[in-house]
């Protein structure tokens, strides 16, 4: 169907129940396969749009099949009363795991764990016969031939809560236990019976983790995640699979792997034993840095069963920090947390190797050298929980002063500089400060401020040094106040808008920037909440713009593209603002819906007809958003709100022809006052960077037709995992081409992300050189797919995370 | 029809693979190989079986080769080139590039060595490579008008192939060897689930299982990086094809993760050429070799360099990899005379190993002296790591695709014959398909589905292509209903997938049997759509078959409808009734069929009884009062207290059987004077 026509378009937003059913009927497939994935879009009833996908799972072509569980697995949010419904939705989707085609068992699957989930919700007191029930037809499908129902099945194993742990322990095992083999109790059923399931389940784990598509290696990784808590036999086990992935060849299986241990870590179910320890601590020497952190992350938790896997967890750092320099500060802190759970074992190892640290008794191992620093550390440690101090001679915390940059660094985590200080101070008072024995030539500079740390007559005076290593704080602290007076006073502006005295509003508000970019980039902390504030100032100034606009209106008609743009832009804005940050409170979240809805009643008190529809349902779908987010809340609406509400009922279901003036829309816009926003700290930005050494005098070549890379290196920071990222590549402003970046597959963690990426670009035109203009594009994931829908591309809109890059290329010349 | 199976070779053993397989007529040759323990007549399978006559060309259809190892295309020159075959054969492409280079080392093996008079020369080879056709995985070949057949991958070893073989409505799948897991260079066996007739799979590990070969993995990485961590050497003798690679993609991988700097050698020879058709047949590896090959082909081993003789007694740590693989000669005899004394260096030896090789020694026991000859004696000194890494599947990796692939039948070859017997008895009772392992020039036919071409109505056309599906709500009667809905404590079974087809209904007949398991726990609600079951296939003599609907049928074959009717004439007991008396014949009647209405209506809540006048209906069921003197019906005429009786004439269809039975049952607990 010609998704561009718009005409179409409209006529099929207005199909009702009874058109809806009449094509379903008909005799062409594509018709109905069509409807059954654009159900959606259509206003039909749950009760409906259930029994017609639950009848269509029967239809002998396997797309409408798959369509229809689709559309059932859509439908699980839908609340269903009817046990029997949902019993009898759940067995049909089983029946379907056998199906011939792959993509209906595939799509089979999802309805099984959704569906059979709600069962469970549905009766308490079969909830655990349910998940058996559950976990064992799941299991009977990660043997698939085909790679996408492994990884769905291993996905939907992931989302279960609870199973016996006979079974748990037959999926690790590709024998069938003996206890399966005429036991009763579990099931009745007979031992014949009993057998076939325990094969079903048999080695599924195993398996998994051994798969030949690394898609499933890691969603086999994931589905252990909430599994193991469920039995400490089982956690045993899985321990020892994930210990063997540990070796795998791909990068983001590794990672899954170590999340999943960290996870087994902190809910206490992860016992590590010496068999594991050559691979475990292998891991450490691994040569992608991601991979390494994430076991140090795992090694901070982890309590070690007996000295000789302490010692050797010990010399395996050590190693690491010999081949990986790089790691030092927070191989340094692994080992502080590591003294601290393991405070008996701290002490002995010191014991043996005091003799060589003291520079005194002219050990081996010099002073500067790491390992050095590291026995240090390690010994530092253990006082803090427990005051054993005599154990660990004081003159230790001395010479741990004069590393006092680098350990400080390395605790950053911990505590601040001046916390570390003050506590090796204390530590080491029992001698006697001319003891201290280390003179200042030789003492490393910290890195903040080098002269008054390590200045002999500053330890004396403890109390000057806190003002100088909080400063940094100060810093943080100077921002995030001064975000938020100039919050306030956005609020106070209100009313010159109002009033429109724009002007004065503009003034003030390039006031607020250049207040805020003093700050700018000097604070790390709160980097998000500035760019979220800066984005905000920036959203202000096009309102105030547009709301002169519209009450200057009547008298200057020719200036409606000026409206159209800035409305656009302030769409943009909006959407960028609601996308690109991560950390919203409830209050934040209100606050911009709040001004899309205002966007929305500004653009239909304009009275455009042309997206007239659109626009009311967006309109409509950001008025429940809010009372969504309100009733979580419990809180009152504002009086804007409620009167969109109020006319949004009055208008009951938006069709073409619904009546609605824009008169009656530029009156609600009169109920709007700008509410004060609370800022919340923790506010991430997520953001892109595009690097490519590629300039005028360097261009790439390419051969016309023929598609070309594009090298580029990536730094992602705080791309969730879950959002979707895509390059854009335009020419000459005319066509462009979006190109999906797979970020996870190329490893690296949640904060930032690095790598290097080629990117290809198909349409190379017949010029001797153009300009490609790159960027990357974050997928929102609040838009309808119905807005936008481009062939191949993304199915939603995009929030641009980075700056344009310009690309300059050239056509290869022979000879 | 059937499908006739005639086992040629690898019948209740391994070697000689050879399969003749009958489809609707068509007959087609799967592998042709021979057996390396034999040198008499047995080396080759009993090509004479086939054809009296000798005549293969006209017998067979096609040959189908599924790899490259001897015991499945050894006999294949002997075949076209000696018997005189000259049809088609189907190999996948690196069968086709490898197949020549294994005919002719063996061919040289056999005549240089052995001094054996040859059986087919190079020429015969070359010839026969000529029929050879090439084939590619998936790709769907058109034998001839009826035959066709299609390439699944295997793992195994390169090019190894499963093939898929179709004759109307009959299909079957030769699986040739085949491996469930992947390694490192090979991906897993992979193929779409189908309707099959027969599976004939390999079965060389019918009752191993194997552990995860992370495992196997990792003890193997250990013993290599402790060896060379302390300064030893470590030598791998491997055969140039297959292993060779994997456990250098496994070390190179591992050296590079690990950034370790000790050299990795591989011996000149077969396995440069090997290496390089790796590289060329890039789309026949693993999932990850294929994934990187953009970047990097991973068999350009970064870490891996030539081995020049001279290096054999150079210091420091390395690893070797030297052919042949038991140390039976060669190369990698003479490196391990010069390394086995050194109690620092390791020795890793593959997982077979031929009786009298030195690799066979070092396996059983661990000798601290091996006498290579009557004057030379080895020291040995170094440490031994057995590789026990396998090509083949294990028995749970039969077990999976058999039950992937749910044929109906299924046969065994390539195993040996007690342990083949123990995997028939398991896919038989655990998956309830029919199962055979015929020993060598057996025999099997099973039946096949059965083609046949009709046309179809324009109503039934019609009928299928528009949707109808219905909603059915069983009602459970109501003690099953209740044991269900309180399962708590675990006193229903579980609701398990079944694998669909015809062969499993003796399996859950059974359970049904034993538990009621369906009828008690099916779900309530089912849904149904009958459009293509409301089909009937009409066959007359002389006509062209044809199928209708079953609305149009009696239409089409100009018949009334017929309807069989069950009846029975009870008795019930009305008691006497004084005042009945009085009344005249029609009045009492109505009186009693009232009364026996409201009874019914009492006890049949749910259902809709209907009093008509003359009769009572219950869905099909009729009641009246019967007041003949002998109906035929009656089956107890002799009662006392004749007055007090009253016959009632009932009738049903069979579909409503228990309902019948039951309203019988209420009828003769009751009695109409009490009331």
């Amino acid at each position: 169907m010609a998704e561009g026509d718009l005409e179409l378009v409209s006529a099929i937003n207005e199909l009702d129940d009874r058109s809806f059913l009449s094509l379903c009927f008909g005799p062409s497939v594509s018709i109905r396969t069509w409807l059954l994935n654009n159900a959606g879009r259509f206003q039909l009833r749950p009760s409906l749009l259930f029994t017609v996908f639950l009848g269509f799972t029967k239809d002998p072509y396997p797309y409408v099949r798959k369509a229809a569980l689709d559309g059932l697995s859509g439908l699980g949010n839908t609340v269903l009363e009817d046990d029997t419904l949902i019993e009898g939705c759940y067995y049909r989707a089983i029946e379907l795991l056998n199906d011939m085609e792959d993509c209906v068992r595939s799509a089979a699957i999802r309805v099984v764990i959704t569906w059979g989930l709600m069962l469970a919700a549905h009766s308490p007191e079969r909830k655990q016969h349910l998940s058996d029930e559950i976990f064992v037809n799941l299991c009977s499908m990660t043997r698939d031939m085909n790679m996408k129902v492994r990884v769905n099945a291993f996905d939907a194993i992931k989302r279960l809560e609870i199973v016996s742990e006979d079974l748990l322990l037959q999926s690790v095992s590709k024998r069938v236990l003996s206890i399966f083999k005429g036991k009763k109790s579990l099931v009745q059923c007979s031992t014949e019976q009993l057998e076939m399931l325990a094969s079903d389940v048999a080695g599924t784990f195993v398996h998994g983790v051994e798969d030949e598509f690394y898609q499933v290696r890691r969603s086999a990784c994931d589905a252990l995640f909430n599994l193991t808590i469920l039995s400490t036999k089982f956690a045993g086990e899985a321990l020892s699979l994930l210990m063997d992935i540990l070796n795998d060849d791909s990068v983001s299986v590794r990672l899954q792997a170590l999340e999943t241990l960290h996870h087994m870590a902190m809910s206490n179910c992860l016992k590590l034993q010496e068999v594991h320890m050559h691979m475990f601590l292998s891991a450490l020497n691994d040569n992608d840095g991601h991979v390494r952190s994430a076991l140090r992350k795992l090694l901070k938790l982890v309590k070690l069963p007996d000295l000789v896997t302490f010692q050797s967890s010990f010399y395996g750092l050590l190693e690491s920090l010999e081949s990986y320099p790089q790691d030092e500060s927070d191989v340094l802190s692994v080992l502080f947390h590591m003294g601290q759970n393991h405070v008996n074992m701290v002490d002995s190892i010191i014991k043996d190797v005091f003799e060589q640290i003291d520079p005194t008794s002219e050990g081996k191992l010099g002073f500067d050298s790491v390992k050095v620093i590291a026995y240090i550390v390690l010994a530092i440690s253990a006082p803090v929980l427990d005051n054993h101090t005599l154990r660990i001679p004081p003159r230790i915390f001395s010479y741990a002063a004069t590393l006092l940059g680098r350990i400080s660094h390395a605790l950053g985590d911990i505590m601040d500089q001046s916390t570390v200080f003050a506590y090796l101070l204390q530590n080491s008072k029992h001698i006697g400060l001319s003891d201290l024995g280390f003179n200042p030539e030789r003492a490393p500079c910290s890195p903040t401020s080098g002269s008054s740390v390590n200045d002999i007559p500053a330890i004396a005076s403890l109390k000057m040094i806190p003002g100088m290593v909080h400063e940094q704080r100060q810093k943080d602290d100077d921002a995030i106040e001064s975000i938020k007076t100039i919050l306030l006073k956005v609020q106070d502006i209100w009313p010159l808008i109002q009033s429109g005295v724009l002007h004065e509003v503009l003034r003030t508000l390039r006031f607020c920037k250049e207040t805020l970019g003093i700050f700018t980039y000097r604070t790390d902390k709160y980097n998000g909440a500035l760019a979220f504030t800066l984005q905000y100032l920036k959203i202000m100034k096009l309102v105030a713009k547009v709301w002169n606009l519209m009450s200057s209106k009547h008298s200057c008609p020719c200036r409606i593209g000026e409206w159209g743009f800035l409305l656009g832009k302030l769409e943009r804005g909006l959407k960028e603002l609601r996308s690109r940050f991560i950390g919203f409170s409830k209050e934040e979240e209100r606050h911009i819906l709040e001004l899309m809805l205002v966007t929305c009643t500004l653009r239909l008190s304009n009275g455009e007809v042309c997206c007239h529809l659109t626009t009311m349902r967006k309109l409509s779908i950001i008025a429940s958003n809010i009372e969504h987010l309100l009733k979580e809340e419990c809180k009152e609406p504002s009086t804007f709100v409620r009167e969109v509400q109020r006319s949004l009922s009055n208008i009951g279901i938006i069709t073409p022809k619904a009546p609605c003036s824009s008169p009656e829309f530029r009156e609600l816009l009169k109920s709007f006052t700008l509410s004060h926003l609370e800022i919340s700290e923790k506010l991430e930005h997520i953001k892109a960077e595009l690097i490519s050494d590629n300039d005028y005098e360097k261009p790439l070549y390419f051969v016309p037709g023929l598609p070309v890379g594009i090298p580029c290196r990536i730094i992602l920071h705080n791309v969730p995992s879950e959002r979707k990222l895509w390059f854009r590549i335009t020419m000459d402003n005319m066509t462009s081409q979006f190109i999906f970046l797979d970020f996870l597959s190329l490893g690296g963690c949640d904060e930032v992300r690095e790598f290097t990426y080629i990117v290809p670009f198909y349409r190379t035109p017949k010029a001797s050189s153009f300009i490609a203009r790159i960027c990357i594009g974050l997928e929102c994931w609040f838009e309808n797919a119905e807005v936008n829908e481009r062939r191949g591309g993304p199915k939603r809109d995009l929030a641009y995370i980075c700056k344009e890059k310009e690309v300059y290329l050239s056509m290869i010349h022979k000879g | 029809m059937a499908i006739d199976c005639l086992v040629l070779g690898a019948g209740q053993e391994v070697g000689k693979s050879c399969v003749v397989v009958t489809i609707n007529g068509k007959r087609i040759m799967f592998d042709c190989g021979m057996h390396l323990g034999y040198h008499d007549h047995h080396q080759y399978p009993d090509f004479s079986r086939i054809s009296d006559s000798r005549d293969y060309n006209t017998a067979l259809s096609c040959v189908i080769i599924t790899h490259f190892h001897l015991d499945h295309i050894g006999a294949l020159a002997y075949f076209t080139e000696v018997c005189g075959y000259n049809g088609p054969i189907y190999m996948t492409y690196p069968t086709m590039a490898l197949a020549p280079l294994m005919l002719e080392d063996y061919r040289k093996v056999m005549v240089d060595r052995r001094g054996e008079a040859e059986q087919f020369t190079n020429d015969h080879i070359m010839e026969c490579m000529k029929k050879v056709v090439p084939v590619d995985l998936k790709q769907t070949i058109q034998v001839d008008e009826d035959l066709q057949i299609r390439a699944y991958y295997a793992g195994h070893v390169l090019g190894a192939a499963m093939f898929y073989a179709k004759v109307g409505d009959a299909a079957m799948v030769y699986t040739g060897d085949y491996s469930m897991t992947p390694d490192r260079h090979l991906g897993a066996a992979q193929i779409d689930r189908m309707q099959l007739d027969l599976l004939i799979t390999e079965s060389t590990y019918a009752t191993t299982i194997r552990d995860s070969k992370y495992g196997r993995e990792r003890e193997f990485l250990k013993a290599v990086h402790n060896c060379v961590a302390s300064g030893g050497k470590v030598l791998i003798p491997t055969f140039a094809l297959g292993r060779a690679q994997e456990l250098c993609i496994l070390l190179d991988d591992y050296w590079e993760r690990m950034s370790l700097k000790v050299p990795i050698y591989y011996s000149a020879g077969l396995t440069v050429q090997a290496n390089m058709y790796y590289k060329m047949l890039i789309s026949w590896t693993s999932q990850k070799v294929k994934e990187t090959y953009s970047t990097r082909n991973a068999f350009d081993f970064k870490n891996v360099q030539k081995f020049d003789r001279s290096m054999i007694d150079a210091p420091g740590p390395c690893v070797l990899f030297a052919t042949p693989g038991m140390i039976s000669g060669g190369f990698s005899l003479e490196v391990f005379k010069r390394w086995a004394p050194s109690k620092l260096n390791l020795i890793t030896l593959p997982g077979y190993c031929v009786a009298g090789t030195i690799g066979h020694k070092l396996m059983s026991g661990k000798p601290t002296k091996i006498d290579l000859d009557k004057d030379t004696q080895i020291d040995v000194q170094c440490q031994v790591h057995q590789l026990a890494f396998s090509p083949h599947t294990d028995s749970k990796g039969i077990m999976d695709l058999v039950k992937f692939l749910s044929p109906k039948h299924v046969i065994l070859v390539h195993g040996e014959k007690p342990k083949m017997a123990t995997l028939k008895e398991r896919i038989h009772s655990e998956l309830g398909i029919p199962c055979h392992d015929p020993a060598n020039n057996e025999t099997v036919s099973i039946s096949s589905t059965l083609s046949v071409k009709a046309e179809a109505s324009s109503m039934f056309i019609q009928s299928c292509s528009t949707p109808n599906f219905k909603f059915l709500k069983r009602n459970l009667n109501d003690k099953i209903d209740s044991s269900c809905k309180a399962g708590v404590g675990g006193t229903s079974s579980l609701f398990i997938r079944k694998c669909s087809g015809l062969h499993f209904k003796h399996l859950n007949r059974n359970l049904d049997a034993k538990f009621d398991s369906s009828l008690s726990c099916g779900p309530e609600l089912q849904v149904s759509d009958d459009r293509v079951k409301e089909g009937v296939l009409v066959m007359e003599n002389g006509k062209k078959p044809k199928v209708v609907h079953q609305d149009e049928l009696l239409l089409f074959l100009g018949e009334q409808e017929h309807e069989v009717r069950f009846a029975n004439c009870r008795p019930v007991y009305v008691g006497n009734l004084g005042e009945t008396h009085v009344m005249n014949c029609l009045s009492r009647k109505s009186v009693w069929l009232s009364q026996l209405f409201s009874k019914l209506s009492s006890e049949l809540s749910d259902r809709n009884v209907q009093n008509l006048g003359e009769y009572l209906q219950v869905e099909s069921f009729t009641l009246s009062i019967c007041s003949k003197e002998n109906c035929p019906y009656r089956t107890t005429n002799r009662i006392e207290n004749e007055c007090a009786i009253v016959f009632c004439c009932c009738s049903w269809l069979v579909a409503d059987e228990i309902l019948a039975w039951k309203i019988i049952s209420i009828l003769e607990k009751h009695d109409l004077g009490s009331t």
